[in-house]
């Protein structure tokens, strides 16, 4: 079962090619859907399309108001968007199919998100955003200060708590779906080694890939969630001081 | 293979940088060309609904007021015209009365001169 990725070195960098094949892909479906949606806007009666992508907005509109307290930001609006449409359907990319080929068994296809390499480029991302906010709403040295608030000597454990909740986003989402797509593998993979547990696999096949379905869209709410909470911690922190 | 490694495992930082880039551009694309779009437009509808709303209710107290007016008018002409009815009657009455008595002159008159005429004849 085990198998290798498709690494190829460039620049003295390494690119794991189908990782880069299934996030472009998805980034192209996160693209065709939006403009799908955007494309016959109308101020009356919204199409079928435009109101899927409104209801969408109002959805995260609503995570922001209760998490930051306002939905007035372009920005965070649309990247909440976009952030959720594109964990989703990478999300889902693993759970139809997956496509190993090639003599050292390389895997072509499979959730994006089942890489670490993704979710946590993602979460470092959002992390980096959030101490963007923060230092541009307070200010480089209320910033630096916040550190060792309340006390000085919780320093280590307020840097620590950086690190953590990088890591907590991103290896989150990594752990679900991976975890979704190993049992997937093995479940398919019976189907090759006989009959009878092929169709003994068959029922917990399609049940697990519905629960694949429900916990890759928890995911990625959760994702959203998460990161419009952290905005707000540094949003309003900056109010009550 | 891998650019560095994190507690013994290999992390592709090409596929990070790429991965990067590659959401960066895909969100600033969407919002610079889509997304804004469409907030706009759902900013104007709410606003015109809050319009519509509120000509609505002032439209609302414009009718609540005319229809107050309107049945102070109807009152007023309802009492005008029962004057009217009750004068009236009593103008008939007094044209009535007159009326008779004029009759009853007429009649006795009439009495009179027929009796006046036989007296003659006989």
């Amino acid at each position: 079962m085990h198998a290798n990725r498709p690494l190829v070195e460039l620049f003295g960098l390494t690119f794991d090619l189908s990782s880069i094949l299934t996030t472009s892909i998805a980034a192209l479906i996160v693209f065709m859907i939006i403009v799908l949606c955007t494309k016959k806007l109308k101020e009356g009666t919204p199409g079928k399309w435009q109101n899927f992508l409104e209801w969408m907005l109002e959805q995260v509109e609503n995570i922001m108001i209760s998490s930051i307290g306002t939905r007035e930001n372009l920005f965070i609006l649309s990247f909440g968007v976009v952030l959720f449409l594109y964990l989703f359907v990478a999300n889902m990319m693993g759970i139809p199919f997956s496509v190993v080929a090639g003599e050292d068994s390389f895997v072509w296809w499979k959730s994006p998100t089942a890489d670490p390499h993704i979710t946590m480029t993602m979460s470092i991302m959002m992390i980096a955003y959030i101490h963007f906010i923060d230092i541009r709403l307070h200010g480089i040295k209320k910033y630096l200060l916040g550190y060792i608030k309340p006390l000085k000597i919780l320093l280590p454990i307020n840097v620590l708590e950086q690190f953590s909740t990088a890591l907590t986003l991103g290896l989150r989402l990594f752990g679900n779906i991976y975890a979704g797509e190993v049992l997937l593998t093995l479940l398919a993979g019976s189907i090759v080694s006989g009959v009878l547990p092929g169709l003994l696999a068959a029922l917990p096949l399609i049940v697990w890939q519905a629960f694949c379905l429900f916990i890759g869209t928890f995911q990625a709410y959760l994702f959203v969630l998460l990161t419009m909470v952290y905005i707000g911690q540094r949003v309003n922190e900056a109010s009550q001081a | 293979m891998g650019d560095f490694e994190v507690f013994g495992l290999p992390v592709s930082l090409g596929t990070m940088i790429y991965q990067a880039i590659l959401f960066t551009v895909l969100v600033y694309i969407l919002k610079r060309f889509f997304l804004k779009k469409i907030v706009n437009v759902m900013e104007k509808r709410r606003n015109s609904i809050a319009e519509q709303l509120q000509s609505a209710a002032a439209y609302k107290l414009e009718a609540e007021k005319k229809l107050l007016e309107q049945k102070e008018l109807l009152n007023l002409a309802e009492h005008e015209a029962k004057l009217l009815v009750s004068k009236s009657r009593q103008e008939a009455a007094q044209i009535l009365k007159a009326a008779k008595k004029e009759a009853m002159v007429i009649r006795s008159e009439a009495y009179t001169n027929k009796e006046r005429k036989e007296r003659g004849i006989s």
